[in-house]
């Protein structure tokens, strides 16, 4: 494991291959991602998940992954470093970058996901409602005239909000009747979003968002770096990967602290830490608002990089991608869930000539992991004990 | 007080579609330990097999409304599909996850919902947008002490009713009553006994989809509109109705059918637009009632295992 | 440490459905004692601490502890141990995928825990009091083993059955509590190393706390505790010194059942 982090040991030329072949990474996939057909993705797909199929190059991706997003990780700066040369790489086309921003919204929310379903093992079946929630506020404040930041704070706070009352619903029930709650408030928030004509417009939604502006300039404006023009969608890409860089630093920052810790312990016996002080209902409520609060910058950067929503956008299938991308990534790895972002978030957008099959296969898909893959492709190597 | 009555039948009417949702989820969730939040949407191919055998038939020039031997055909043809979903739903994404923990079984039954709803969507012709249900019982009302009570209204509460009393006394009643009531005590121990564990389990899955094919349809009768998502609000509601009467208990689950029927008329008869927040309503007595009386309001207090 | 004091449990009862775990038992345990518990399987000896903890409710019955005199009965199990009562388990709850050392800093968590901010901000205190609960874990471990503590970070589910044990005892004191519950702590070990537990707790008996101890080997118990009770069906039976205890004609024959019971060798067999 620790032979991947501190490349330092036996030379200098070794490390330097091991740090430019992570700064590679991200712009050497966008670029695949991008330019190869399909069918050649689908291959690709295909022989990456058989090569997966091998427990060995498995569990040495997870430790890969797993060692890497740790706090202390030589690998994040050229990881970080590699994606923020994205948008070099596909420079004249803003589509694929706006389709990589959009991936990074729903990793922001499945990294949140991954604190309730990964970390302490409660299943939140209403993301969607709580990015919608993230939305129209940050929304409603900044057409009020607030400061896109200070919104983007405010939806935060409201998702935290809304996930603590959530999660009040777990403090003496089983998990499976926080499963039933969030569910219905995602149903329940669609719906209200619907009828709430005054406040939200209704089902057409609202239009004409502003865009972000940072000293003048606009998310709608070409962006200039080192001389080279790059797509507006450009700027949508960098305030992404900042606020995804943020976020990963911070769930990484609680993971690693005594607040993961029992989190860890208290996923594998609730009653046993009980026994030492943990007053579990109550950390369970504190952790699910948590989690709840990273659909705020979420929900925030999509309504203002839009520029349009309506309730279509908030519905039963987006908490179902954003599920998806967890288990599929592998349940607490953070590293894992970015990954699996990438795969469900990017991939169907060159599988569109599957049309509204792939919907289908995606929930097929789920269902194939959790029979043979409960712990997603790339889980937490230390999971071992754990039955899923 | 006539208007109160009024809204009492409808409501009684409601509660006959989530009773039957709510004992099925009840009774899966009994017997394999796991709740099925696709139970709905198996609900929902009852509902469109028998759509289909009625389009089809309709789709016949000079046939305006159903004859009864369609109407009949229709309805066995919407239990079969249901219970042939219910079945391989079981086989297929369930069994495959005996010992696993229960969420993951949850987790799949969401993934399952969702392959229905979009093999709905996608394979029913024009199954995108919401259909119309032709009226199989004809649109019939009587006038009871200013109350008036729609045929249709009575068939719901009488199909629910008598389908309740056959389920309670094949439960309580018969060999495979016992079986069950055995497995849902200890499975293990059951199987040790020698209880064909897999050919009961497959049994209520069969009644119980049957019973979730039959809550579509007459979801279907009264609404006379069918969309290929009616499945996830059916499973919300009926599960609703399962946990606030406390969860594996039939009677429980007629109570909270009956609560979540009576607030959904109330709130669409008393408050003023109250139709598009009923929904919003029976949400929020879930949470109370989780709140309050987390272990339903018929269900006994029971400590964490240890 | 934190407050020392007597325990004093009146009329314990406890049912689960029909069946009578504890029917009303009366029992003390005096500042810096050691009292063994001890009875055949199925006598309520476990179902005794779940009460004391708060994991399972009593349906009367009083648990009245230490200087303040607070009902342990009336407290979460989180309260009971910020009370200074801590536990082991006849099962062992460690989190099997966590590091030993993981495992036991969770024994001292409340020392260490600080505001979900000042993580967030990661305010140096935060660092601090970590540090220094990894100390006191280290010095945990090392006083119930040196060959566990020499190797902090394997995962406590790769651990042998009673190395287990011993970090499950090592999270049990490292908080320093007033009372210390012992549910079986030498169950699955050899003579060798359940000597080596005895000598773990009076060591730590020393220190001045009190030690209530569940065991079925009797010269185990009878080393270590100053009075020892028989439980048998969830009713106190005998009480005494060790030696009293042994010849007492009623604990002979629930416990060995020399009338030839039956249920009794059920019992003692395990159901």
């Amino acid at each position: 494991m620790s032979s991947v982090v501190q490349a330092s040991a036996p030379g200098k030329s070794r490390s330097t291959a091991i740090w430019l072949l992570l700064f590679a990474v991200c712009p050497l996939s966008a670029a695949i991602i991008r330019f190869i057909s399909p069918v050649q993705l689908l291959i690709a797909v295909v022989v990456v998940c058989l090569a997966l199929l091998i427990p060995a190059l498995r569990r040495a991706a997870s430790r890969v992954l797993a060692a890497g997003s740790s706090p202390g990780s030589a690998m994040w700066l050229p990881v970080l470093l590699g994606a923020a040369a994205v948008p070099f790489v596909l420079t004249p086309d803003g589509y694929w970058l706006f389709v990589f921003s959009m991936a990074m919204i729903f990793a922001m929310m499945a990294l949140g996901l991954n604190v309730q379903l990964g970390e302490i093992g409660v299943v939140n079946l209403g993301f969607a409602g709580l990015f919608a929630l993230a939305a129209y506020v940050c929304t409603l404040l900044t057409l009020k005239g607030v400061p896109f930041w200070l919104a983007m704070l405010g939806a935060t706070f409201a998702c935290w909000v809304a996930g603590a009352l959530l999660g009040l619903c777990s403090r003496r029930t089983s998990g499976d009747y926080f499963a039933l709650v969030t569910l219905g408030f995602g149903l329940i928030v669609h719906q209200l979003l619907v009828n709430l004509r005054w406040l939200t417009n209704g089902a057409d939604g609202i239009t004409n968002i502003p865009a972000i502006s940072i000293f003048g300039h606009t998310t709608k404006d070409a962006l200039k770096i080192f001389g080279l023009t790059l797509p507006p969608e450009a700027n949508g890409f960098y305030l992404c990967l900042l606020a995804l860089s943020v976020l990963v630093f911070v769930a990484l920052r609680f993971r690693y602290s005594w607040v993961g810790r029992i989190w860890g312990a208290m996923r594998q016996d609730p009653i046993g830490v009980s026994c030492f002080g943990v007053d579990v209902p109550s950390f369970r409520v504190t952790t699910i608002a948590f989690g709840s609060a990273f659909a705020g910058p979420a929900g925030s950067l999509f309504a203002h990089l839009i520029g349009f929503i309506s309730p279509d956008d908030f519905v039963l299938l987006q908490s179902i991608e954003v599920l998806a991308i967890v288990i599929l990534g592998g349940m607490g790895n953070v590293g894992g869930v970015l990954v699996g972002s990438i795969i469900l978030m990017v991939t169907p957008e060159k599988l569109r000539f599957l049309g509204d099959y792939r919907l289908m296969i995606y929930g097929a898909m789920l269902v194939l992991l959790l029979i043979y893959r409960p712990k997603g492709l790339f889980p937490d190597p230390r999971r071992i004990f754990d039955k899923a | 007080m006539d208007l109160f009555l009024q809204y009492l039948v409808n409501a009684l009417a409601l509660s006959a579609i989530y009773a039957l949702i709510a004992i099925g989820i009840s009774l899966f969730f009994g017997i394999v330990g796991v709740v099925n939040l696709a139970h709905g949407d198996i609900a929902a191919v009852g509902v469109f097999a028998a759509l289909a055998v009625l389009q089809a038939v309709l789709a016949v020039p000079g046939t305006e409304t159903p004859e009864i031997m369609v109407s009949i055909v229709a309805i066995v043809a919407g239990g079969l599909g249901a219970i042939a979903t219910g079945v391989i739903f079981y086989l297929v994404a369930l069994k495959p996850l005996a010992g696993a923990p229960p969420i993951i079984g949850l987790l799949s039954s969401v993934g399952a919902g969702f392959v229905i709803r979009e093999a709905i969507l996608n394979f029913y012709p024009n199954g995108r947008n919401p259909q119309s249900f032709p009226s199989i019982i004809p649109p019939k009302s009587f006038e009871v002490a200013g109350v008036f009570i729609d045929l249709k209204q009575i068939v719901l509460v009488a199909t629910t009713a008598v389908l309740v009393f056959s389920l309670t006394y094949v439960v309580e009643k018969t060999r495979l009553g016992r079986a069950t009531r055995s497995i849902l005590n200890n499975r293990e121990v059951a199987m040790s006994l020698g209880v064909p564990v897999l050919k009961v389990t497959v049994t209520m899955f069969v009644i119980g989809a049957a019973l979730a094919g039959i809550a579509g349809l007459l979801n279907a009768f009264y609404y006379n509109v069918v969309q290929s998502d009616m499945g996830v609000l059916l499973t919300v509601k009926g599960f609703t109705a399962a946990v606030v009467g406390g969860l594996g208990n039939i009677y429980g689950a007629l109570l909270g059918a009956f609560l979540i029927g009576l607030i959904e008329s109330m709130a669409s008869g008393y408050i003023p637009d109250g139709s598009a927040y009923k929904d919003v309503a029976v949400f929020a007595v879930l949470i109370i009632v989780l709140i309050a009386r987390p272990n339903g309001l018929l269900g006994r207090a029971g400590g964490d295992r240890v | 440490m934190k407050q020392s004091g007597d325990l004093e449990i009146t009329n314990l009862t406890k049912s689960f459905g029909g069946v009578r775990a504890l029917a009303g038992v009366d029992l003390k345990v005096g500042a810096r004692e050691t009292v063994g518990v001890i009875g055949p399987n199925g006598s309520g000896k476990t179902t005794l601490f779940n009460v004391m903890t708060g994991i399972v409710p009593a349906n009367d019955g009083s648990a009245i502890w230490g200087r303040n005199g607070t009902d342990l009965l009336k407290l979460k199990p989180w309260q009971v141990f910020e009370a200074g009562v801590s536990r082991t388990f006849q099962n062992i709850r460690l989190s099997p995928g966590q590091s030993v050392l993981e495992n036991v800093l969770v024994g001292c968590h409340v020392a260490s825990r600080t505001s979900w901010w000042s993580v967030l901000a990661g305010l140096p205190h935060v660092g601090h009091r970590d540090s220094a609960a990894c100390d006191r874990a280290m010095d945990a471990l090392k006083f119930v083993a040196s060959g566990i503590a020499a190797a902090p970070h394997r995962l406590a589910g790769e651990l042998s059955y009673a190395d287990r044990r011993r970090v499950e005892f090592a999270r049990a004191i490292v908080s320093d509590p007033a009372l210390l519950l012992l549910d079986e702590p030498t169950a699955g070990m050899n003579p060798r190393e359940t000597e080596e537990i005895a000598d773990d707790i009076r060591k730590i008996a020393e220190r001045g706390l009190s030690v209530l101890v569940i065991e079925h080997k009797m010269k185990f118990v009878a080393s270590l505790a100053q009075r020892i009770v028989v439980l048998n069906f969830g009713r106190k039976i005998a009480e005494g010194a060790y030696e009293n205890v042994r010849s007492d004609p009623v604990v002979l024959e629930s416990y060995l059942g020399r009338k030839g019971d039956h249920l009794t060798q059920k019992l003692e067999t395990g159901m």
